[in-house]
Formats: structure tokens, C-alpha cells, sequence
């Protein structure tokens, strides 16, 4: 008979005997993802707030009001970065816990998962705020430093290298079922990472070859959906374009991706039911005016509420339509996916590193590609400074609402000339106040 | 020839003298054992002086050798402890004569009057060990036969001292009657002959020193208690309408301070005594009714909605008394849960005597005071004020514009939305008891209804209760009995103030101009701002929940020895609590709902050994004690949507299933305890106690604590010096000093559990969720008492005053942890608080004659709270939860070193600036490149003078917890008239008005309340109201001082006016008595507060973020009518 003092859980698995079977690894190795599942907006803002791609919606408040005008102060709640610590966390238990299990099947390919969600997210912490606490061993005792100061920038940039070539051997090309191949760590998601690293570094060639492998190498299987089509990418989800994006559904039990609110308006009863959002933000006049004529992709990234509209509501207003989610009735779900690699995206990067290489011929090749999906003649740009132009251009209407255009533009040098945010500490964000006051040890970036 | 009785083990006594009177001896044999000696006076007097020594000797044998020789017989009453004297017959006086001395009088009759003179009616007379038994009639006769010899009569009626009246034979011939327990035994005026007609005046019951109260595991006289103690009792809580026994204490106890923190029927109250102790940890009291630990708090896993109540299962008409142990040495040994003060709650059972059947109804009106409801702007106002809103916002720069358009229709709908869906409202209270039994056998059993609708429609709480509480004597050494409380309660409850769905705050806020109905009779459901139709969502929506709980306990009594005592005790609490969810369908969403279900079941066994006894003056009573305890809890919960019709709300009718979880846990106490008490002379009291919890809960490092308590008391009045002061009637100083503990924790904290449902792509997952902490333990709370009670003029004024300390450390902290931790907090014992206060209560009986009496209570606290430590020896925590009704993220509470809990953190203010140009040192917001602040902002204080206004400008603007709170109570009576005024009030205390934030922020499109036409509107404006302007980019709605507000009230809270019938009328109804009263609750509230009420606590579950007013739930007014008739 069993003390009533010496009770343990029933329903939760306590901490001591957490990890200790390929079963439990599993389900470890899922509690990452479901950690990366809370952080799309967290990556699209970081990755092309601050920047002209975004105007105000008429819900827009200070928070977005401020990612509007670049002018992002250490209070605004968007420079938290808990979330991705906290996924970071689970990883570091993998990683540390999974190697002690007895071999089975899928053991490498669960360390390799952790390894590229943990280099993942620190490319994102380390692109936006550059100066970030690294931390690569899990917490399990209150007797832990929980203060960390800052790490040098080199090391991080380091650790994620060294995470992404650690993943790169051990993820498999594919998974048996196709939400998890573009829903799960592949080779292929692991080399878009390094060439998005290699880029960030300028280390072209290299980006080249790894880029190289993704097109061609195995499971090398990845195509551009038809410009027609362009939407579909979001709509329908894991397109033959889809590198890696994160799973939603509207099944039980999972989360829901928040974009939705984000972009969407608010909902209107009447001529039509349409449930809809919060409409934080709205497509700038620049982004609007980038499309040329004829562009398939305007559609698929922004709309029009359009008009007749009921009374008290906003009339013929644009609103981002890449995350939408699926409408059942008059219920809206959020279970957009969220893409962070495609292959528009690695085949724009790859006309980037051919042009940095100087082999601009090369470079507007891969940017026609782009182009003529797009339903859009041959570029007209020939030298080197207008084909970069022209690919950031590009870019920026291709890849608009997917968290791409604020490292872009740092990554080319042309973030103050093209946004006219000249302001030097606007290269990345501020440390979050509430970090500052929790860990002493934390230094809050220049300028905030 | 010594009538001794058979249960003659005595107790000891030493008496030596030579040539001592015989009313010496019984006085010293009377201080000893604490027996009373009683006879004809006449038996006293003329006796041979009487020789002894005896050492420690049964007090039988030394009362047989005292008694030797003076032809006095005596018997021994141990349970009324009485020594009854009679005359012995010896041969060759008449009363020798068998056929005499046997016969009892054939008949003995008499009149029983109140001290007035007044016959009273309905006085139970039993024989003391018979089954006989009558009451008076109308004229306070009573006639009674068949009456054994030296027959003692048990006087008994409400509200009088019981007396005990022998009758006994006269040595003069016939019979005497005599007061027995009297201190000086009395002759009562007694006529002999055939019939013995005794006239007794009963005398009231007053002295509050002789009541025992209900005390850890035992009982005690007042007089010779050494804690600090509150005691409720039954007559002061009757047919008070209210659902919940917690609700009742309000007012009524120094040191316990009572919030109902929203006017839901059946709604959570926030009970604190003596302060606040703990920040995660709760801050409850433990309740224990009828010896089990039940569950107190919202018990239901649905976060949204109004909370529910558990205390409100129990019937308050069922309550016998309320015991409030407020200091260490009181509550210690219920040691681990014990620092935030436990409440006994104890239910009425039967007692000797013929069955007395109780009959109560009360129905009544609620109604919210209507005067008070927030005033909103109408619709030709509130337009103007949103076109100057968005014009505003321009001219500040605000490009992009809510672009609605105003229908014109909007100038001629001017929605009432609190009206349509306030209501006055019905209360009703059904109570039925019987109670009663013989020597051997009693019971009380009772079953009420409780039905409150509440005054927001669809919103309601019933009640219903059976009670069986029996004491069986089995053997003269065993007895037997149960406690068993069987409820069912329902909630209709609403979605809660934090919830978009809140009925009530949306009905504030909602604008105006919005109609509730389509043309075709549908709901209209547009609003630019977002809200729901709250006349849609009360209508439609459902949020039902059913209790069904289990309190009992059945035990046995076991005498082993003289004066030890074995107890065990096996008791439940079980509720079963289901809640229905469902949300009903507008034109933007499904309707979906939610079923939960979630079983808690508390076993307990209790085991105790007691001893008393006495040396000489040194009296003992001892206590040890095991108990095991274990508590299990399972939800379950399924939610799904997509229902086939609005008519079916039950998850059946859905067809998408959006949610399935189920849940257990568990937690254990296993105890040691014991408790010695001791006083010499009844002079000198000492108590010690002491107890060991072993928790399941906690880190295996911590698994056991120690909680030790010590009290002493000095009886003064007792003493020499001061026992000839007259109007003196007692004195006591009391201190004591001890620890007690909190566990209220999760049950699995301290193990660093891996949470679930960390699920992706349709695989279930899981995450790390808690550091393990193999040191964590209880909070513990050390306590010093220091009190005083006195009373005078024979108790007609009564004082107790007490003063404490109450230092909490290792205080289970939420460590916030940096966030690249990955981990939001760990719980750890870090920081502490500390509460001192002084406890004032007065009971006076101010005027007392025949026809008219006057009685007043009083009690007043004052608790000063402080937060001593944090944790990492941080100096702040600010409180992120709380944002409410600011739109933005700025938190509303803090906790400070220094200060105390519930303070509101944000910024001074000083008006809204007149000109652009009042803004001489061009203070920006936010940054040096932030906006300007310019004419018709809000003028926040730039206290750190760097020109900018940020988070370092705050500071503690307003403080929720009251200087000082109490009661005051006063009853009249006037013949057969009887009117109770009872007032409660708290002063000192602010609110942050949340209510009145969200009507005047303009910058939504939301309502707005009257004081925004004071608003700024053009250059040299001078107002408090800064401007409208939808962009509000100086942040002007920010949480400042603009929204505190002194909260301190004084109220009226109920005014009860009753009749009883007069005998003759009832005689003629053939009834016991009937009582007929009219009651009004919240009749009055005197305060400077501008909100709807100023006892308001919309988080009130929530330690911190105490004294938000923000859409709650109403208080509201009550009048009822009703009767109490006996049988």
C-alpha cells in the first residue's frame, strides 16, 4: 500500500522519467515543432517588420503602428522572444536526454530534427537582435544560472552552422507522408537553412553548392507551381514549391496559427457573412505599387474587401491575403501554414549569389524564372547594381508577408536607403524591456 | 446507607483539616473537582463539625467520610457535575417512613416566567432521565406526574439558561425545590400538599463566558480560552438572504475581512483573515465543517464565466455556529494549511427533548440600484463625440481612419443595453428541520431549497439540501453518530468580466446607437467595435453548472478510562461538478460548445486519543492524534461545434468534436498531532501544540514539517485583588506564538512535470513544462497574538481586543525566469509578507428593561500588509496580468518590497494641458523622438525629469487593501417587536475603475460615459477630461491616476424587522411560535465612489490585482418576506 505522501502523477510524466524511451523521444522531438508552431507571427514580423511592407490598417495601434515606421521601441510586445527560447528548451532536452536511449530507428534522424529547430531559431534571434543569451543545455534544476549574458555574435553565427551541419547528415529526404516531409526537417529544409546562413554570411559559392543540392540533389523533386496558380502556394498548402513550413490544422488539439488575425479584416454580417480578423496591418502603397501589370502573384498576396459595404464598415480596403485559413460554414479556422523555405525563395537567392559572384548572366537566369512564373517578361536590368535592385525588387513581390524583406535589406547593406529609416540602431531590435529587468545581465542593444 | 450513583468514579480530592464547617469542605471539594454541591440550604447549617485528611482520594470516599455522621445523604452527578445533598432518613423521623420517603409527589406543577415576570410559553421541562417530559402553555404553566423519587427537572426554552430544578423532600414534611445548577443552590418558592407548585423565573441567557466554542479537534468555555478565536453563531446568520455561509461572516467577525466580489448568484467570496499572507500560494481560509476539510474557491475547470462557490453547498440554516481561528495557537493544528486562518463551520444537532420542528420561508425582490448604473452618452452625443474622435486623429497625424459610416438610422435608436438585460429578479428560501431525541438517541434532519435567479436574465443559482446529523449512545462507553450533508446546486452563470462574451461589461461599453434586433427580428450582431450582442449572448448562450457534493463523516467515541476518551473519525468530501457550455451561432461564428466534468474526492481519517484530568488545583487535558488524508481529482472535458440546430445545446446536436481531454491527479497529508492544555486554579492557563504534515506535494527533500504553537492566558478576575470589584465580571490577558503552514499548490509542482498536448501534425507530443524542485516546501507563517477580553457590569459590556503579527517566509513564489530560459517560472520558496493589525469587538447591552432592549455589536480591524521579500532579492515584480481595459499592455499591479500587496502601478497625473504651449519642457512619449504631448493631453508626471514619459514614470498610484474594515451591529426589541440593523464598512481602501477607463478612453468606438462631455475641445480649455481622439497617441487612456478612486464605504447592509405572535394566537393555531419578518439587504451605501459599487473585485480569485471594477456583475438590493414557524 502505496503512502499518500509518496504520490506520483498519473496524467504527466514527471521530469525524472521523462525521456528515457524512443517512444517518449518521439513525442519530445514533436513538442519542439508544436513550440515552432507559436511563432509564425513572431518570424514574420522579425524577419520584414520595420521595412515598407506593411501600412496601416484603420485597426492599426501603437504596436503595429511602430513596425509601420521602423521607429520599434524595447515596450512593444513583438520583440519578445520567449517563445523561441522556450522551443529552444525542448530542443536542448533533446539533445541532451535522446543520445542516452539504446538505438532505435529513428533516433538520428530525432537529433538531427532538434538540431536544425534549434539552429533555426537561433538564425532568426541572432539575425534581429544580434546580441542574444546562447544557451545549448537544457534546464532542469532551480540550481541553474538562469542569468546568461549576451554571447558574441561569432559564436552564435557558429553554433547554428554547426547545428545545421549536424542536421544535414542525419535528416532524411523524406518522410512517409507528405505533411511531414514539408512539414518536418529534410535535407531539403536543412540545406535552404544553410544557404539562407550562407547568404547572411556572404559566403556566395557556398551558397551556390548547397542551393545546388536542393535543386538538383536528392529528393530533388521540388518545382515551381505555375504562376496561375500562385495563390495555391498558401491556399492549398505543401505545393511541389514547399520546402519547410509549419503544419496547422483545424483538427483537435493543435494549435492555431495567429497570422490570420493579423492580416485579415473584420469580419462583416451582412450583404455576406465573412468571418474574419483583428487587420493589424495593411499592404503599403510601395508594396501595391511594385506589381506591374499583369503580375499573377497581386492576387494571391493582397485584396480588396470591396464594396457595397454593410453600414459602419470600412469600404474598398486592401488587406494581406496570404493566411487565410479555411472557412466552414460561416466559421473561420486558422490552419494556414506557414512557410519559411520554398523554392522561389532559394531560386531568388541563388540569382543573388550568382550576382554578388559577378556572374550576373547567371543571376538574372535564376531571376527570370522567377519572372516568367509570374506571368512577367525578362528582366531589363543588365549590370550588376540593377540586377541587385531588381532581385530585392523581386523579392519583395514575391516573397511579401513571408518574413524575408527586413534581412534582405540588412543583408544587402540597403536597409536605410531603401526604407529611409537611416536611423544605425534600426539594424536590429531592441532587447525587450521586460528581458532587461528579469536578467540583469543582459545589456540592452545601442540605441533602445 | 450512601445513595452513591453507579457511575460514582471520582474524581480526586485532598482535603486536611480538623473542626472544618461542612460548608468548608464542600467549598474546597467545589474548587477541586469543579463539582457543584447543592441542597436545602437548611442541610448546611447546624452540622458537627467535621475532621479529615485525606491525600488524593476518590471524591466519593471523601465525601462518604465527611458525611459520616451528619445524616446527610448524597449522590453524584458526574455528566452535570452535581452533588445532590438530601437529608438521610434515619430511623424515628417521619420521612423514615418507606411509604413517604419512597413517594414521590403524584404531581408537580408551576408557573415559569422570564426575569420580567412575564409567563413564557413553550419552555421544554423534562425528568432528568426519564422520558417525561411537557412543555408550558400560554400562561407559562406546566403540569407534570408520575415522577420518580428525588426527581430533577431540565428547564429548558431559547434563548434562557437552562436550569435544573430537584425536587426534593422537606424534613419539615412534604417536598423543597431547588435551583441545582446554581453556584449557591437555591430554594425555590415551592408549595407543598398533593401537587408541588414550584415558580421558577428562567433567567436569559447572556453569558457569552460560559458558551463553548468549537475549537481544533475539541471545545472550550470562552472564559478559559487563550486564542485568538471568532465565534458566529446561528441566531446572528438566520434567514440573512444570501447563498453561502462565507458571505454571512462579512462584518460580523474582527480580523476577517469579506469581499463578494461580484453580485453572481452564488458568485466566489473573498474571505481574508487577518490579511493577506501569500501571493501564489491563496489566501482562503480552511474551512472544516463538522470536522472534515472541504474544498473551498471556484472549483470549476471552465476558466470563462462567473465562479462558482463551493461553500455555497452548504445550507447556512443548517449552521449551529462559525468558529474563525485566527491566531497560530488556534488554527496549529491544522498545521500545513492552517496560515491563512481556518473556519469551523459546525451544524446543528439534535438534543434531548421531544421533537422540535422548524419550518423557514423567505421570498423576496432583487433589484439593481438603478441610480448608480454607469450614464452613457446618447446617440446624438455619442456621435458627435466620434466624428470629433477621427478629426482629431487627423490632425495628430493619423492617416489611416476607422472609414465607417454612420447609418442615419443610428440618430433614432438609442439602446438601454444594461436595461434589456437587468432585471429585478426573485429570491426564495425553503427550510425544513426536525430535531430532537432522548438520552440515548438524537437527531436533527433538515432539507431546504435555495432558489436566487439573478438580476442579469438567464443568470441563477438553486440550491437544494438534506441533512442528517445523529449521536447515538450505544453503551455507556461508546458512542456513535455521522454528519452528512447530501446538496445539489446549480449555477446558470455568464461569461466573465474578462471575456469578450461578459454580458454585463459589454452592455456598458456597447454604444448606443447599435440596435439589439434586425428588422426581421434577428439579433443584429454588427459592431465596428467588435462586441457581441450581450442581449443575443444572455439569451442564447448557456453556461450551466451542477454540483453535487458529499460532507459527512461517521465516528466513534469510545470512553476507555475516566476521563480518556478515544475518537475516530472517517469522513468525505466529494463534489461532482459538470458544466455546459454552449455558445451560440452569429453570422461570423459556429455555435460550439463545451462539456466538462470534474470529480474531486477528499477521504479522511482522523484518529484522536484525549485525556482530563486533575491534580489539586492542576487541571490537564491532553490530545494526540493521526490523520491521513488524501485527495483525488478528475476532469474531463470535450468540446466540439458545428451544432445541427440551436435547439439542441448538448454536444450530441455538434458535429465537429474540436477538443477531448481527461485528467487525474492527486495529493496526500499524513499527520501527526498533539495538544497539551493546562491551567492551575483556572487561574493560570497554558496551551502547547504541536504538528508534523507529511505532504505529498512537496520535493522530497521537504516532505515533513514541524508546526509548533504555545498560548497562555491569566484570568484576573479570578485573582484576589480584583475579585471584589463589582463591575468586573472578567478579565483575561491572553499571548501565544506559533507556526503555521500553506501547501495550496499544484499536486505535482515540485516533481517538474512534462506537460501533454504539445501535439503537431496529429502526433501528440510533449514538453517540459516546470522545473523539478526537490526543496520545495510550505510557506510558514509564525504568528504572535496578544489579547485581552473583559467584560463588565454582570457581562452587560463585553471587550476583546487583540493585537498581532504574522510573518510569512519562504512564500511559494512563481519565480519569473528570463525568458531565454525557456521556462516562464518555477515555483520556489523565495520572499516573504507580513501582516499586523489590531482587532477591536464591543458587545454591549446598551438598555434592557422589561418591554424594551437595546444590543449593540461592534468590531473593528485594522491589518497593515507588506510584501518583506521577493525573489532573487528582486525589490518589484510587475504584474502583467490585469492590462484590463486599457487597450494596450500596461500592467495594473505590482508587488513591491515595502508596500503592499494590490498596489496599483501606473502614472501620476496632474489634468489635461490647457495649451500646446503648457508643455514648456516639450515632454515626449515614449522616446526623445516620441510624440509631443500637446493641448488636451493628459499631464502624466515626469518624475524621473528626463522629459520623457516611460515605464520609468510609474509609481504606486493607489493601494486596494482597506486601512480598516468592521461591523456594527444593533438590535432593538420592543415587546414583540424586534428590529436588527446591521452596517458593514471598509475604509482606506482604493479601486481602479476599470469601468469608467473603458467609457471615457474615446478612442474606440465603443460607449461613453456622461463625464466625457467635460472633455477637452479647444485650445485653453480647462477640464479633467483630456481630448477624444481615436489615434490617442499621447496614450492619455494609459493606467494612471485618472482611474483610481477611493473605494471606502459604509453600508447598510441588512435591516431586519420582525414579530413573533403572541402565545394566545398561537396557542390558537395550535403552533410552538411563529415569527414573521421583513428583511432589506444593501438598503444603503454611503460612498464618494463614482462606479456602480464599490465592493468590487472583478479578478477576485487573483491574489494581486485586487480592487478592479470592470464590468462586474452587480450588487444589488433585496427585499424579502418571511416566516418561521415552530411545531
Amino acid at each position: 500500500c502505496k503512502r499518500v505522501i509518496d504520490l506520483t502523477p498519473e496524467s504527466a510524466i514527471s521530469a525524472a522519467n521523462a525521456l528515457t524511451n524512443a517512444d517518449a523521444a518521439q513525442a519530445a522531438i514533436i513538442g519542439c515543432y508544436d513550440g515552432l508552431q507559436s511563432l509564425p507571427r513572431t518570424f514574420l514580423i522579425w524577419g520584414e517588420g520595420r521595412t515598407d511592407v506593411y501600412g496601416p490598417s484603420d485597426l492599426s495601434v501603437v504596436e503595429q503602428l511602430q513596425l509601420i515606421n521602423g521607429n520599434v521601441n524595447s515596450n512593444n510586445s513583438l520583440c519578445a522572444w520567449g517563445d523561441a527560447y522556450t522551443t529552444i528548451n525542448r530542443v536542448n532536452n533533446v539533445l541532451k536526454y535522446v543520445p542516452n536511449i539504446p538505438a532505435f530507428a529513428t533516433k538520428e534522424s530525432i537529433l538531427g530534427e532538434a538540431y536544425f529547430i534549434r539552429a533555426l531559431l537561433y538564425f532568426y534571434l541572432v539575425r534581429t537582435f544580434e546580441h542574444i543569451p546562447l544557451i545549448t543545455e537544457p534546464y532542469y534544476s532551480t540550481s541553474q544560472d538562469y542569468f546568461p549574458k549576451q554571447a558574441d555574435p561569432a559564436a552564435v553565427y557558429a553554433q547554428v552552422l554547426s547545428d545545421l551541419l549536424a542536421a544535414e547528415t542525419r535528416v532524411p529526404d523524406t518522410y512517409s507522408l507528405l505533411i511531414d516531409t514539408k512539414g518536418r526537417a529534410t535535407k531539403g529544409a536543412v540545406r535552404a537553412a544553410l544557404a539562407d546562413y550562407y547568404m547572411w554570411k556572404k559566403q556566395y559559392q557556398q551558397a551556390l553548392d548547397i542551393s545546388a543540392k536542393i535543386i538538383t540533389g536528392s529528393p530533388a523533386n521540388y518545382t515551381l507551381v505555375p504562376g496561375a496558380s500562385y495563390s495555391n502556394i498558401f491556399l492549398t498548402k505543401n505545393t511541389t514549391e514547399s520546402i519547410f513550413e509549419l503544419q496547422f490544422s483545424n483538427g483537435t488539439n493543435e494549435n492555431g496559427n495567429t497570422l490570420i488575425g493579423f492580416f485579415l479584416p473584420v469580419g462583416q454580417t451582412s450583404p455576406t457573412a465573412y468571418p474574419g480578423g483583428n487587420w493589424l496591418v495593411a499592404p503599403s502603397q510601395k508594396l501595391k505599387d511594385a506589381f506591374e501589370p499583369g503580375d499573377l502573384r497581386k492576387n494571391g498576396t493582397y485584396l480588396n474587401t470591396g464594396s457595397p459595404a454593410t453600414p459602419w464598415r470600412d469600404v474598398n480596403k486592401d488587406y494581406g491575403a496570404k493566411y487565410v485559413g479555411t472557412v466552414t460554414g460561416s466559421q473561420r479556422f486558422n490552419d494556414c501554414n506557414y512557410i519559411l523555405y520554398r523554392l522561389a525563395d532559394i531560386i531568388l537567392l541563388r540569382a543573388e549569389a550568382y550576382n554578388e559572384l559577378t556572374q550576373t548572366g547567371n543571376a538574372i537566369i535564376e531571376l527570370n524564372k522567377i519572372r516568367t512564373r509570374a506571368g512577367l517578361g525578362a528582366t531589363k536590368a543588365t549590370t550588376q547594381d540593377d540586377v541587385r535592385v531588381a532581385i530585392e525588387n523581386e523579392r519583395l513581390k514575391e516573397l511579401a508577408f513571408e518574413g524575408k524583406r527586413y534581412f534582405d535589406l540588412l543583408r544587402s547593406g540597403r536597409y536605410a536607403t531603401v526604407t529611409g529609416n537611416t536611423n544605425p540602431d534600426w539594424v536590429r531590435w531592441p532587447i525587450a524591456s521586460n528581458e532587461l529587468l528579469i536578467n540583469t545581465n543582459l545589456d540592452q542593444n545601442h540605441g533602445y | 446507607f450512601l445513595n452513591v450513583s453507579a457511575t460514582g468514579l471520582s474524581q480526586n480530592v485532598t482535603i486536611s483539616g480538623k473542626d472544618m464547617p461542612l460548608k468548608k469542605v464542600f467549598s474546597l471539594i467545589e474548587q477541586q473537582t469543579g463539582f457543584v454541591v447543592f441542597g436545602p440550604a437548611y442541610l448546611f447549617e447546624s452540622k458537627k463539625p467535621i475532621s479529615l485528611d485525606v491525600q488524593n482520594r476518590p471524591l466519593a470516599d471523601v465525601l462518604e467520610m465527611a458525611l459520616k455522621g451528619q445524616s446527610l445523604n448524597f449522590r453524584i452527578d458526574h455528566t452535570g457535575k452535581t452533588i445532590f445533598l438530601s437529608p438521610a432518613r434515619s430511623p424515628g423521623t417521619p420521612a423514615d417512613q418507606p411509604k413517604e420517603a419512597i413517594t414521590p409527589p403524584a404531581l408537580i406543577s408551576g408557573t415559569i416566567r422570564n426575569p420580567s415576570g412575564e409567563p413564557l410559553a413553550d419552555v421544554s421541562i423534562r425528568v432528568k432521565g426519564t422520558n417525561t417530559g411537557t412543555s408550558t402553555n400560554g400562561q407559562g404553566l406546566f403540569t407534570l406526574g408520575n415522577l420518580p423519587d428525588n426527581a430533577v427537572l431540565q428547564i429548558s426554552s431559547i434563548g434562557y439558561e437552562p436550569m435544573e430544578v430537584g425536587i426534593q423532600h422537606s424534613p419539615a414534611g412534604g417536598y423543597t425545590a431547588y435551583a441545582v445548577n446554581k453556584t449557591q443552590a437555591s430554594l425555590i418558592k415551592a408549595t407543598t400538599g398533593e401537587t408541588v407548585v414550584v415558580n421558577i423565573t428562567l433567567e436569559l441567557n447572556t453569558s457569552k463566558l460560559d458558551e463553548v466554542q468549537v475549537i481544533a479537534y475539541g471545545t472550550q468555555k470562552a472564559k478559559y480560552m487563550t486564542n485568538a478565536v471568532s465565534s458566529v453563531k446561528a441566531r446572528d446568520i438566520a434567514n440573512v438572504p444570501v447563498a453561502s455561509v462565507d458571505a454571512l461572516l462579512q462584518g460580523r467577525t474582527a480580523g476577517v475581512q469579506v469581499v463578494q466580489n461580484s453580485g453572481a448568484p452564488g458568485g466566489a467570496v473573498t474571505v481574508r483573515v487577518r490579511g493577506t499572507t501569500s501571493i501564489n500560494a491563496g489566501n482562503n481560509p480552511l474551512y472544516v465543517v463538522d470536522g472534515v476539510p472541504t474544498e473551498s474557491g471556484d472549483q470549476s475547470p471552465l476558466s470563462l464565466g462567473t465562479t462558482t462557490n463551493s461553500i455555497a453547498s452548504i445550507n447556512p440554516n443548517d449552521i449551529e455556529s462559525i468558529e474563525v481561528l485566527k491566531d497560530a495557537s488556534a488554527s496549529s493544528l491544522y498545521g500545513s494549511r492552517a496560515a491563512n486562518g481556518v473556519v469551523l463551520i459546525t451544524t446543528k444537532r439534535g438534543k434531548n427533548g421531544p421533537p422540535t420542528i422548524n419550518f423557514n420561508v423567505y421570498r423576496g425582490l432583487q433589484k439593481d440600484i438603478v441610480d448608480n448604473r454607469p450614464k452613457k452618452l446618447n446617440n446624438l452625443q455619442y456621435i458627435e463625440l466620434i466624428e470629433e474622435q477621427r478629426a482629431n486623429a487627423l490632425s495628430s497625424g493619423v492617416t489611416s481612419l476607422y472609414a465607417f459610416v454612420i447609418p442615419d438610422s443610428a440618430t433614432n435608436i438609442n439602446t438601454d443595453w444594461l436595461g434589456a438585460v437587468l432585471r429585478s429578479s426573485s429570491i426564495s428560501n425553503y427550510d425544513l428541520s426536525i430535531r430532537g431525541g432522548n438520552d440515548k438517541l438524537r437527531y436533527a434532519l433538515s432539507g431546504g431549497y435555495f432558489d436566487q435567479e439573478g438580476i442579469v436574465v438567464n443568470t441563477g443559482f438553486q440550491r437544494y439540501n438534506l441533512r442528517i446529523n445523529t449521536d447515538y449512545e450505544a453503551t455507556p462507553r461508546l458512542k456513535i453518530g455521522n454528519s452528512l450533508s447530501l446538496s445539489r446546486s446549480t449555477f446558470q452563470r455568464l461569461p466573465g468580466e474578462d471575456n469578450g462574451r461578459s454580458v454585463v461589461r459589454v452592455s456598458v461599453y456597447k454604444a448606443v446607437v447599435l440596435p439589439v434586433y434586425n428588422g426581421d427580428g434577428s439579433y443584429y450582431v454588427g459592431d465596428p467595435a467588435g462586441y457581441i450582442n450581450p442581449v443575443m449572448v444572455a439569451n442564447g448562450d448557456k453556461m450551466a453548472t451542477g454540483v453535487n457534493t458529499v460532507i459527512g463523516n461517521v465516528y466513534a467515541e469510545y470512553k476507555v478510562l475516566k476521563g480518556l476518551n478515544f475518537r475516530t473519525s472517517w469522513g468525505i468530501d466529494f463534489s461532482g461538478l459538470k458544466d455546459d457550455y454552449y455558445q451560440t451561432a452569429t453570422n461570423l461564428s459556429q455555435a460550439s460548445g463545451a462539456a466538462n466534468y470534474a470529480q474531486r474526492l477528499t477521504t479522511i481519517n482522523e484518529n484522536t486519543l484525549q485525556y482530563k484530568g486533575a491534580v489539586k488545583d492542576h487541571h490537564f487535558n491532553a490530545l494526540v492524534g493521526y490523520s491521513v488524508q488524501q485527495r483525488r481529482t478528475e476532469t474531463m472535458r470535450e468540446s466540439a461545434m458545428n451544432y445541427s440546430t440551436g435547439r439542441i445545446t448538448t454536444l450530441n446536436a455538434a458535429g465537429t468534436l474540436s477538443g477531448a481531454y481527461s485528467y487525474k491527479s492527486a495529493s496526500g497529508i499524513e499527520s501527526m498531532f498533539s495538544r497539551i492544555g493546562y491551567d492551575y486554579n483556572n487561574k493560570y492557563l497554558l496551551e502547547l501544540s504541536l504538528r508534523n504534515d507529511g505532504s505529498s506535494k512537496f520535493g522530497k527533500n521537504n516532505k515533513y514539517a514541524l508546526f509548533p504553537a504555545a498560548s497562555i492566558g491569566w484570568r484576573l478576575s479570578d485573582e484576589a485583588f480584583l475579585r471584589d470589584v463589582k463591575m468586573l465580571s472578567d478579565l483575561k490577558l491572553r499571548a501565544s506564538i506559533g507556526k503555521t503552514g500553506n501547501d495550496n499548490i499544484g499536486d505535482f509542482q515540485s516533481q517538474g512535470v512534462y506537460s501533454t498536448n504539445s501535439n503537431y501534425n496529429g502526433y501528440p507530443g510533449i514538453a517540459p513544462n516546470d522545473l523539478p524542485n526537490e526543496d520545495l516546501k510550505w510557506e510558514t507563517t509564525t504568528q504572535y497574538n496578544a489579547g485581552l477580553d473583559a467584560s463588565f457590569f454582570n457581562e452587560r459590556l463585553s471587550i476583546s481586543v487583540d493585537a498581532y503579527i504574522k510573518k510569512t517566509k519562504d512564500l511559494l513564489l512563481n519565480v519569473i525566469l528570463p525568458s531565454s530560459a525557456g521556462i516562464k517560472n518555477t515555483l520556489q520558496n523565495v520572499g516573504s509578507t507580513e501582516n499586523k493589525g489590531i482587532e477591536l469587538s464591543i458587545h454591549s447591552t446598551n438598555f434592557s428593561s422589561r418591554k424594551f432592549k437595546w444590543t449593540t455589536n461592534f468590531n473593528i480591524s485594522f491589518n497593515k500588509n507588506v510584501i518583506t521579500g521577493l525573489a532573487g532579492g528582486g525589490q518589484e515584480i510587475i504584474l502583467s496580468n490585469g492590462t484590463t481595459g486599457q487597450g494596450g499592455s500596461n500592467p495594473l499591479s505590482i508587488l513591491k518590497v515595502g508596500d503592499a500587496i494590490g498596489s496599483f502601478y501606473g502614472w501620476h497625473t496632474s489634468g489635461v494641458y490647457a495649451y500646446s504651449t503648457d508643455n514648456k519642457n516639450g515632454v515626449r512619449d515614449l522616446s526623445s523622438t516620441g510624440y509631443l504631448f500637446r493641448s488636451g493631453d493628459e499631464i502624466f508626471q515626469d518624475r524621473n525629469s528626463d522629459n520623457i514619459i516611460d515605464n520609468n514614470d510609474r509609481d504606486i498610484i493607489g493601494r486596494a487593501l482597506p486601512k480598516f474594515t468592521g461591523g456594527f451591529d444593533n438590535s432593538l426589541s420592543y415587546k414583540r417587536f424586534e428590529l436588527n440593523v446591521f452596517t458593514q464598512f471598509s475604509y482606506g481602501n482604493e479601486l481602479y475603475n476599470a469601468t469608467r477607463a473603458m467609457l471615457e478612453n474615446m478612442y474606440q468606438f465603443a460607449a461613453a460615459g456622461t463625464r466625457v462631455l467635460n472633455r477637452w475641445r479647444k485650445e485653453g480649455d480647462i477640464t479633467d477630461v483630456p481630448r477624444a481622439d481615436h489615434g490617442d497617441p499621447g496614450n492619455n487612456r494609459r493606467a494612471s491616476e485618472r482611474w483610481i478612486e477611493d473605494g471606502s464605504y459604509l453600508r447598510i447592509k441588512t435591516v431586519t424587522l420582525s414579530y413573533n405572535l403572541p402565545v394566545p394566537l398561537t396557542k390558537k393555531m395550535k403552533i410552538r411560535s411563529l415569527r414573521v419578518y421583513a428583511t432589506a439587504r444593501n438598503l444603503l451605501t454611503l460612498t464618494s465612489y463614482t462606479g456602480w459599487d464599490p465592493e468590487v473585485s472583478a479578478f477576485g480569485a487573483s491574489v494581486t490585482d485586487l480592487g478592479i471594477d470592470y464590468g462586474n456583475y452587480p450588487q444589488y438590493r433585496t427585499f424579502i418576506l418571511g416566516a418561521t414557524l415552530g411545531l
